[in-house]
């Protein structure tokens, strides 16, 4: 076997190991809603978020998933969509600088419902003599996507578009924790 | 009582769900009390959701208890249920003498637990605000009138998601279409997106 097969061998098993132990199952789309709204809502009431209440209700949306045109798929949105990563499109605002957006699939035909796709990204405060927003993008894209053939549907995007490595097994709600409350914005960068 | 409730300002003051939610998970501690008013079609499905999400806000164990056995019954299951927060419905076969029995027994609303939420037809609020005066004030202002769907994607919002689709790839929803037509529309997620925004969900089947 040659490196190159081997190589995809292991992504094979990185990403089995890394969907099988998220947590993607969920009750259904409207309490996920829910939970996403409090966790949101606790964020501004401590100051970590800018938005205000209203703010919050005014960004956060559900409705019929717009990417599978099937009864009983969902999507909770948080901002509007953002491939330029421009500031004029509605987002949530950190404290420290930060600001974000998401959205997520959710399939609710089975017993139980699943999320199956989504996607997260966070863009850090520019550098002076930055000409890009640096950021951390994190996709489940959906079943069958082309990267699912590759064993990269879950993966994340270091700063940028071009470069995917495997995600940790991360849920939407942990995800939604480390943008709020796990990442760290010093004042003086560390010395390179 | 047009003046009363005048005061406590309960004339059309709208919530959303998710306003109503954040109210729950603000809300002092104590035995506090809230109305919301939900068109009568809608009553069910409005209480299916809220069985779902109010125990995340009110952060404590939730129950739904129905008053279809008249005031008296309510209250009884109230006073036996072991639940901290409870979500009450099924009030509308309540005529003005249910409501009075209700008015009468509001005490036993107050179990030193987290209080709970009425969700009951305009009918309904009309009987209670006209029957259960005391009840009524000891709601204070927490009357509200439910804003449907406001949690849902507006036609405003579906457009702005549309232009920043154009913007991102250079192409007119003319071209997406023509491309999907053709069967040479690229994989990537955003362009199914696409199509449905323009309800054109259907060219989504001829990729396959």
């Amino acid at each position: 076997m040659s490196d190159k097969n081997n190589w995809q061998k292991i992504c094979a098993e990185i990403q089995e190991r890394s969907l099988g132990n998220t947590y993607l199952e969920v009750k259904n789309a409207t309490s996920l809603w829910a939970e996403i709204l409090k966790c949101l809502t606790t964020a501004s009431d401590e100051k970590v978020l800018k938005a205000k209440q209203d703010e919050i209700r005014k960004l956060l949306k559900k409705g019929a998933s717009s990417q599978i045109n099937k009864k009983g798929y969902s999507e909770i949105m948080g901002g509007g969509k953002n491939f330029n990563r421009t500031q004029d499109i509605p987002h949530f605002k950190m404290h420290n600088g930060c600001w974000f957006d998401f959205a997520i699939t959710i399939d609710e035909t089975g017993k139980s419902a699943q999320i199956i796709g989504f996607d997260f990204e966070i863009r850090f405060p520019q550098k002076e003599g930055e000409t890009k927003v640096p950021f951390l993008r994190i996709d489940l894209n959906l079943p069958d996507h082309n990267n699912d053939v590759r064993n990269l549907r879950f993966h994340l995007h270091p700063s940028n578009d071009d470069i995917m490595i495997h995600s940790p097994p991360m849920s939407p709600l942990e995800i939604l924790h480390m943008f709020l409350y796990g990442i760290n914005i010093p004042d003086k960068p560390r010395a390179s | 009582m047009d003046n009363l409730l005048s005061f406590l300002g309960v004339n059309n003051k709208l919530s959303s769900v998710d306003e109503l939610l954040q109210r729950i998970g603000s809300r002092p501690d104590g035995n506090i009390w809230m109305i919301i008013v939900v068109n009568i079609d809608d009553i069910e499905s409005v209480v299916l959701d809220l069985q779902d999400t109010i125990v995340i806000f009110s952060e404590c164990n939730t129950g739904t208890i129905s008053g279809e056995s008249g005031a008296r019954d309510l209250i009884n299951q109230i006073s036996k249920a072991l639940e901290e927060y409870l979500l009450l419905w099924q009030l509308e076969s309540w005529d003005s003498n249910e409501w009075k029995i209700f008015d009468a027994l509001r005490s036993r609303l107050d179990k030193e637990n987290k209080g709970g939420l009425l969700v009951i037809s305009e009918q309904a609020n009309s009987l209670m605000i006209h029957n259960a005066p005391n009840f009524v004030s000891w709601l204070g202002a927490r009357i509200y009138y439910l804003q449907k769907g406001a949690e849902i994607l507006s036609d405003e919002e579906c457009d702005r998601r549309l232009a920043a689709l154009q913007e991102w790839t250079g192409k007119t929803n003319d071209e997406v279409i023509a491309l999907a037509e053709n069967r040479q529309l690229p994989t990537d997620p955003e362009y199914g997106e696409w199509l449905i925004l323009l309800n054109r969900g259907d060219l989504l089947e001829r990729q396959k």
